[in-house]
């Protein structure tokens, strides 16, 4: 049987050491009414190549990267991923490890947590950070969640110009710790704010790209006595001065722009970054170093008593696992690339997309929706007509034009959300303003 | 010797990585782009050459120990075999460069994956749907936990039902759950027997009760022989039963959670189905439901019409969405390959495999490490280092100790119901050879345990470090490296 390795003069023996004649024996305990009777309505087993070939089958029913030119972002985005990321992470003492309860044979995965924790507090300025949490979503619902239970506040204020999806999750986790979430504009946040308020969250770069100074509404936050909680794609942070140098207490987002695949959505990795006050109350694993007894430096996971196994319902939040597998992947984009790599690919995502606008904005009734706003890498055109039927025509012509907003934002039926990378070359960008005029016009 | 360098201290200034796409579009200054005020300096990421990120990262992984390295018989882990197969397909580009929010004609294989995966999941565990959206095994507690709260509420039941049961044997995982979905939790007895103590179940029955959590298998190694009385009694007060899928592993293909009379479960698809642990994650942690729930899943549901596979977001009584985007569904590639690898006809010798070895670890070393309750087990068995305690070795030291012989060592001090607790969970996929080799040593440490403790309460001797001092990691809290080393602050 397949990866089950016993031979039939095993199980004669091993039955004979237990002391029972067959395997049902073993399930004794389990009711005979309860056991399956016939076989389960499940397909019959593959051999491996069957499988591959069924599962490129399936696969061949999608449209991918691998066909398309891709405009498309809203918080997930195709970067140039360096092939020994995809390599290291691959190394079955990385994949098949558990979690790092046992230190001393998981040196290596501590170690590299550390060294993720470190990169993501330098990229958005922060003190501390966790080991990644599910997803950017998730960080922002543990981080409102948070908030409210340190300042004892169920007041929750999102701006709306926060990622559609990440407000849902939010919306389904905060209903059940009693916390009340408000929607809000960004530029209304601050006369929103009262001392009913536990946190604020906003995103910087906002949903539709644009970036602004935060410092006003930070402070704002906190003379209200609220938490300022920001929601940044990190590789924006390659070129923006991050949230924690406005004093933002906790920094959010997700992790999938620094090297991980979009795979339809997961698994990606969220971030978790706070000032340092913040440590004890924060969900998720943490790595500390310390020594052995012979002095030497290793890594453990620390602050261990905020865990769910530990604290049970009294946790600081009931997740278990990070993933870690995928912030260990951003590790290795991060470190692949280094600081100046890093620097180049948020440098390049700006050109491009300011480039990208500009040749858009030269076709007739095409225009920013947002024209004083500055932008990074990702950008609001309005197609003066339906934006969901410009990205449909485009399809066919091999592009992913963007995000139609009309769905989340009714005032916006018109407007498409375009994000622009460092993979896409100048010919693809002419390439596809030419199409793009020709479907609008 | 020296401490193994961190990536920073190999880093040097100007050194160059990996090159990224070259800029061919016409450059412009960044501050004509951007206000010089949101302008930052560089991040300071380290500087190496490929050759040496490479080296590091491999140098890490050999201080590393996985399934691929040895026998990892962690308890309620389910260390099995992780197949390479389910990596390839996973890796196909035409599942990886899918953008979660491209229009549902050009995703029809991903819903595909997933699609056919809640058919067999819901199969496989007895229930009418399933999902895959939760992450990880404790998002799916939680969702359960969401969806019971909404269906007491759509029943006007939900300002009386505050109080969620969980035993004493359970994971923490549970209650903290419980208290994440706004609930009061209650601990159940187990009996002599090692099950769910019936009669003190009964007491805390009321009108007030929401849910039970149950883990079946227990977490005890045991399964649950009055599963039906004990679902019936909560259905009987009006109370739901969610079952934590943990110990699934002992059941696939055997037994039905949904035949016992459960409404909801959790799967682990990175125990029971072989999706990689990766170090902690990612997880994957589908979520099968009886019909009377399935209007509480969360959105968007993937079902199909006709040959097409669809997204549907009206749901009006949905809990809402619990991931950014479907989950992760890269793990649902992995599972799906595992699943057709076995098929039907080999499905149920999982368990089967799985539970005899358990067994046969159970009885050779029975006579050094005794069960707690002493039965046949399922898929893992808890044993006690009780008897060495009167040497001044504990399960702790035991468990260190293996680690100089080459294995990782089992899960210790859980169940927290039993002293010393050491639990084995050896899986289906390893030999005998390698299970004897296992118990062998297991005797030989209870033999130095009683010759020789020292030896054990200064295990591992030749790991790559020794035991860590973790009362200075809580107390400096040195999280993250510090270009500029002073001594570590402490903070309150």
């Amino acid at each position: 049987m397949r990866y089950i390795p016993h031979t039939d003069a095993d199980r004669k023996e091993m039955l004979q050491t237990i002391g029972v004649s067959t395997i049902d024996e073993l399930f004794e305990q389990i009711p005979g009414n309860l056991r399956v009777s016939g076989p389960l309505n499940i397909p019959e087993s593959l051999d491996e190549h069957a499988l591959l070939v069924e599962l490129r089958k399936i696969g061949s029913a999608n449209r991918s990267t691998s066909d398309l030119i891709s405009f498309l972002g809203a918080g997930v985005y195709e970067h140039y991923v360096p092939s020994i990321v995809m390599e290291l992470i691959s190394r079955g003492e990385f994949l098949s490890a558990y979690t790092p309860y046992q230190p001393e044979v998981s040196q290596g995965y501590l170690q590299t947590i550390y060294e993720f924790q470190t990169m993501i507090c330098e990229i958005t300025g922060m003190e501390v950070a966790n080991a990644s949490m599910y997803d950017g979503a998730t960080a922002l619902s543990e981080a409102v969640i948070m908030a409210s239970g340190l300042k004892h506040r169920s007041r929750i204020l999102v701006a709306r110009e926060v990622h559609p999806h990440y407000v849902q999750c939010v919306q389904t986790f905060a209903r059940s710790v009693e916390c009340q979430v408000e929607i809000v504009d960004t530029d209304k946040l601050v006369d929103t704010l009262d001392d009913t308020t536990a946190c604020v969250a906003f995103q910087y770069p906002d949903f539709f790209g644009r970036a602004f100074n935060p410092r006003s509404l930070i402070d704002a936050a906190h003379r209200s006595g609220a938490l300022a909680i920001a929601i940044s794609d990190p590789v924006a942070l390659g070129v923006l001065e991050p949230p924690g140098s406005f004093g933002a207490d906790v920094v959010v987002g997700d992790c999938q722009s620094l090297g991980i695949p979009m795979g339809f959505g997961g698994p990606h990795a969220g971030y978790f970054a706070v000032k340092r006050e913040l440590v004890r109350a924060i969900p998720g694993r943490i790595v500390g170093a310390t020594h052995d007894s012979q002095g030497r430096r290793g890594f453990v996971m620390t602050l261990r008593t905020r865990e769910q196994d530990i604290r049970r319902e009294k946790a600081t939040s009931n997740i278990c696992t990070n993933q870690a597998l995928m912030a260990l992947c951003a590790t290795v984009w991060m470190s692949a690339l280094g600081k100046s790599g890093f620097r180049k690919v948020a440098e390049t995502c700006a050109q491009n997309a300011h480039y990208a606008a500009s040749q858009l904005c030269r076709i007739p009734g095409i225009r920013l929706r947002f024209p004083e706003s500055p932008f990074v890498f990702e950008f609001v055109i309005d197609c003066g007509m339906n934006a969901t039927q410009v990205r449909d025509k485009l399809m066919p012509e091999g592009f992913l034009a963007g995000a139609p907003l009309g769905k989340w934002f009714p005032d916006l039926q018109s407007c498409l959300l375009v994000a622009v990378t460092e993979v896409r070359t100048r010919d693809e960008i002419d390439r596809f303003v030419t199409e793009f005029a020709k479907v609008v016009s | 010797m020296a401490d193994f360098p961190l990536i920073f201290e190999k880093s040097k200034p100007g050194r160059l990585g990996a090159p990224p796409p070259v800029c061919d579009v016409p450059g412009q200054p960044l501050t004509d782009l951007l206000p010089r005020d949101l302008i930052r300096e560089p991040a300071a990421l380290p500087e190496l050459g490929e050759l040496e990120v490479v080296r590091h990262f491999t140098n890490l992984s050999h201080r590393n120990y996985g399934i691929d390295t040895g026998f990892y018989p962690l308890g309620s882990c389910t260390m099995k075999y992780n197949p390479r197969v389910n990596e390839a397909a996973a890796a196909n580009p035409s599942f990886t460069g899918v953008h979660p929010m491209q229009p549902v004609e050009t995703v029809q294989g991903c819903l595909r994956v997933v699609h056919d995966l809640q058919s067999w999941m819901a199969e496989i565990t007895g229930f009418s749907t399933a999902t895959m959206q939760p992450p990880a095994g404790a998002s799916g507690e939680l969702l359960c936990l969401l969806m019971i709260r909404a269906y007491h509420e759509s029943r006007g039941e939900a300002e009386q039902r505050r109080v969620v049961l969980v035993p004493d044997s359970a994971h923490g995982t549970n209650p903290a759950s419980a208290a994440r979905a706004g609930y009061r939790v209650e601990s159940i007895k187990t009996d002599a027997k090692g099950l769910t103590d019936i009669e003190d179940l009964k007491a805390h029955l009321s009108e007030n009760v929401a849910a039970m959590m149950l883990t079946n298998p227990s977490t005890l190694g045991l399964f649950e022989e009055n599963i039906v009385e004990v679902c019936e009694l909560l259905h009987s007060c009006g109370a739901q039963v969610f079952c934590d899928g943990a110990n699934m592993n002992a059941m696939v293909g055997v037994t039905r959670p949904g035949d016992h009379g459960f409404d909801c479960m959790h799967l682990n698809l990175h125990k029971t189905f072989s999706t990689p642990h990766g170090g902690g994650g990612p997880g994957c942690g589908c979520v099968a439901v009886k019909a009377h729930l399935e209007p509480f899943l969360p959105t968007p549901v993937v079902a199909k019409e006709g040959d097409a596979y669809k997204l549907e977001w009206d749901r009006e009584s949905s809990v809402g969405r619990v991931h950014a985007f479907f989950g992760n569904f890269l793990m649902n590639v992995r599972a799906w390959a595992y699943v057709r690898a076995y098929g039907r006809e080999g499905l149920p010798e999982i368990a089967r495999h799985a539970v005899l070895n358990a067994n046969y670890v159970q009885a050779r070393i029975r006579s050094e490490f005794p069960p707690a309750f002493d039965r046949h087990c399922m898929h893992e068995c808890v044993l006690t280092a009780k008897p060495l305690r009167e040497f001044g070795v504990r399960a702790l030291d035991v468990s260190k100790r293996l680690i100089d012989y080459g294995f990782h060592p089992p899960t210790n001090y859980f169940p927290l119901i039993v002293p010393e607790a050491l639990m084995i969970e050896p899986t289906e996929t390893e030999t005998k050879e390698t299970l004897d080799a296992f118990c062998d040593v297991m005797l030989r440490i209870a033999q130095e345990a009683k010759e020789n403790p020292e030896v054990l309460h200064s295990a591992p001797h030749n790991a790559t470090v020794g035991r860590l001092d973790e009362a200075y990691a809580a107390k400096t809290l040195d999280v993250k490296w510090n270009r500029n080393p002073g001594s570590p602050v402490e903070v309150g």
